[in-house]
């Protein structure tokens, strides 16, 4: 594996962080995090009162039935969904802090999302895919290219390039997905069921490829999931239920996975 | 993100979705083309119009009638010999011919009758103003001084010839009664076609010398003078000369001022015209609005991903803006191209269906008659499309577009990207 080629583009939050990343040594840090969903006269309490520090470069996996608040809990850290109640740190800047437009370059430079059901655009290519955060970013059309194709071959996919998400496997698909997370070369990597959709074997290689990345690159990965095989490649294993966590271990922290 | 790359995506989109986005498409042609033909017909007709009208009007001649004043009140109820050489001393003024005439029927010996309008004026004057149009089939001008001659203009069926005598019955007033009057004069000249002629049709009109024109009617007044000017171009300006020079009692007539009237009832006609027309680009905006509604329910899921992997709000904004845009020119530059076909073969068409009435209609039943068309088979319609009007029907697709487009646009950027992504 070759170092990533550092993306030449202005990180307007740059300034921001740099000014306030000292104040904390978790790359992601939450208080009391809440999350509650106002249902007629009902309240759902998606994640209540979660209290989380990542370690930079950690492999952290949650675990937890349907329904335990995993996917809103990953929305929160990845500052595509606000919280009711509480803050989260992303590198030390406090979400809360920032705009509609602040929230978007979050999402676009320090942190990359893998979905379960992969969440490619389904009338882009491969490659075009992996490309649309870095034109989001406006990298330079050559240079995004090259990244592109770069981060396509990283995760096994150089050959399958120019093909369309429905011409491609689901492992495939999950693949170029990855790629995608990693365009804007961000150091946290949110993945939401990431095997949830596969087979066991082709579970079993992204599994491996996530590890891989976290194990070559330095990159932080906050993995939710059921998937027991999982918790052998964590650092450290949190167990969810009912919007909250309930028991917190340390993994397998194994390199590769069976 | 880059505008190129925005309008890559936004066609990757279109492509998808080909035959929803040739229907869309479809409305703005149809809108676009309708406006196209109907500014590119009547641009044509205009432009034959105006060309017709210049034909029959002599731009070099102003017409000074009585009347004027301020606001339609005063001015002067007649004019009579002596305004001429008010006239005259105006500064660009080559020549005036003074004239009046009354309409009348006119017998030969024979009995064959002619339905015509009596004209008295100077004959030098006529060959002053008109020389270079007159030419005569037989005879010449009545002699100087001879009152009982007369010039008759073109007929396609000569009534008389020169020595004949022909007879015309007149309304004459003496003092408080009015009686119809025969009088004779002898054919002295007949004209060739002199063609349109302004104010003062040449063709099937009778002329006769003014004093005894005058006499007959026992009348020192005149219906109008001709002004033939040396520079057409400074027409306005010697039309208010002449004005100043009667206290602003005088109606003077530029011929440009009455292709001005005419064409401003055209630019009437037309602008209703393409009002209707543009009811068509309504619809088509409407059906953008509806399918683009659509559009953004179905691609909820893309939006959450775009959203998910950091596109700003304003991001997927102008990403439907410039959809927007693509169908407005795709759609406006269709419906110019067809737009222009249709009024191409509308043109060609046009006069095949009315060759009968419409073109005799404008003719004129007296040949002589200003702005008649010169003949039935003549008439062709060539459609005018100057590239302001095509500019202007690109940027109307565009905006029309982008309009209908503004609310659906706007509600895809606002989608809360968790609830998007969740979308099935
Ligand atoms: N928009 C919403 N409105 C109301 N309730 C919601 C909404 N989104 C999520 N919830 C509720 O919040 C709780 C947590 O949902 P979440 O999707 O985070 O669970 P999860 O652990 O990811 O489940 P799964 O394993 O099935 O993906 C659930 O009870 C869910 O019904
Ligand atoms: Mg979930």
């Amino acid at each position: 594996m070759t170092e990533q080629k550092p993306v030449q583009t202005t990180d307007p939050l740059k300034a921001l962080y740099d000014y306030q990343s000292h104040t904390s040594d978790y790359i992601i840090e939450t208080t009391n995090l809440c999350k509650t969903y106002e249902m007629g006269p009902v309240q759902v309490h998606a994640v209540q009162g979660v209290n989380l520090q990542v370690r930079r470069g950690e492999f952290l996996v949650i675990l937890g039935v349907s329904g335990s608040g995993k996917s809103t809990l990953l929305h929160l850290l990845g500052a595509l969904d606000q919280p009711t109640q509480g803050k989260v740190y992303v590198e030390g800047l406090d979400l809360s802090t920032l705009d509609h437009n602040k929230l978007a370059d979050v999402r676009l430079r320090r942190v990359g999302f893998v979905f379960q059901f992969f969440n490619l655009m389904p009338q882009l290519t491969a490659q075009g895919n992996v490309e649309l955060p870095l034109k989001f970013a406006e990298v330079p059309t050559a240079s995004a290219r090259g990244r592109a194709r770069e981060l396509l071959t990283r995760v096994g996919l150089g050959e399958r390039r120019e093909h369309i998400p429905s011409e491609l496997s689901g492992g495939e698909q999950q693949r170029v997905a990855i790629a995608r997370s990693l365009a804007n070369n961000p150091r946290i990597i949110l993945a939401d069921e990431p095997t949830g959709n596969l087979d066991t074997k082709t579970g079993a290689e992204i599994i491996h490829l996530l590890r891989e990345l976290n194990q070559t690159q330095g990159l932080t990965f906050v993995v939710v999931g059921h998937d027991q095989r999982l918790t052998t490649v964590a650092d450290r294993v949190i167990e969810m239920q009912d919007g909250a966590f309930v028991s917190e271990r340390k993994g397998g922290g194994e390199v590769t996975v069976q | 993100m880059k505008f190129r790359n925005i309008l890559g995506l936004s066609w990757a989109n279109m492509r998808r979705r080909k035959t929803r986005t040739a229907l869309t498409t479809l409305g703005i042609v149809v809108g676009i083309m309708a406006v196209v033909s109907i500014a590119a017909l009547s641009g044509g007709f205009e432009a034959q119009i105006t060309d017709q009208l210049m034909q029959g009007l002599d731009m070099d001649i102003l017409t000074v009638m009585p009347g004027g004043g301020i606001l339609g009140g005063g001015g002067l109820t007649s004019l009579n010999l002596n305004d001429t050489a008010l006239i005259q001393n105006v500064t660009g003024v080559e020549a005036t011919l003074p004239y009046s005439q009354t309409g009348t029927s006119v017998y030969n010996e024979t009995g064959g009758t002619l339905d015509t309008r009596l004209v008295g004026l100077n004959f030098t004057d006529l060959e002053a103003v008109y020389g270079h149009k007159l030419q005569f089939a037989e005879g010449e001008y009545p002699g100087i001084g001879v009152n009982d001659s007369c010039m008759i203009g073109y007929l396609d069926d000569p009534i008389a010839d020169v020595g004949d005598n022909i007879t015309t019955e007149i309304l004459v007033r003496v003092g408080m009664s009015f009686s119809f009057v025969n009088v004779s004069f002898i054919v002295s000249g007949v004209l060739d076609e002199a063609g349109q002629s302004g104010m003062l049709p040449l063709d099937r009109s009778v002329f006769v010398p003014l004093d005894t024109y005058q006499d007959l009617f026992n009348s020192e007044n005149i219906d109008m003078i001709l002004a033939k000017i040396d520079d057409p171009t400074q027409a306005d300006a010697i039309a208010d000369e002449i004005r100043d020079a009667f206290e602003d009692q005088v109606l003077v007539i530029v011929p440009s001022s009455i292709i001005d009237t005419v064409m401003s009832v055209f630019d009437i006609m037309e602008i209703f015209l393409l009002a209707i027309a543009s009811i068509a680009l309504l619809v088509a905006g409407i059906s953008i609005l509806n399918i683009m509604l659509v559009s953004v329910m179905e691609r909820t899921r893309e939006i959450g991903i775009m959203k998910a992997v950091g596109a700003k709000d304003r991001t997927i904004l102008s990403q439907f803006l410039s959809e927007a845009v693509l169908l407005g020119v795709i759609g406006g530059a269709i419906g110019i191209i067809t737009g222009w076909g249709l009024a191409y073969g509308m043109g060609l068409m046009l006069p095949l269906l009315f060759s009968g009435n419409f073109a005799s209609g404008f003719t004129g039943s007296d040949g002589g008659g200003f702005g008649g068309f010169s003949g039935s088979s003549s008439f062709t319609l060539t459609p005018v499309l100057p590239i302001e009007t095509i500019f202007i029907a690109i940027g109307f697709a565009i905006l029309i577009s982008v309009i209908f487009a503004l609310y659906p646009a706007r509600k895809a950027a606002k989608l809360d990207p968790v609830k998007a992504l969740r979308y099935e």
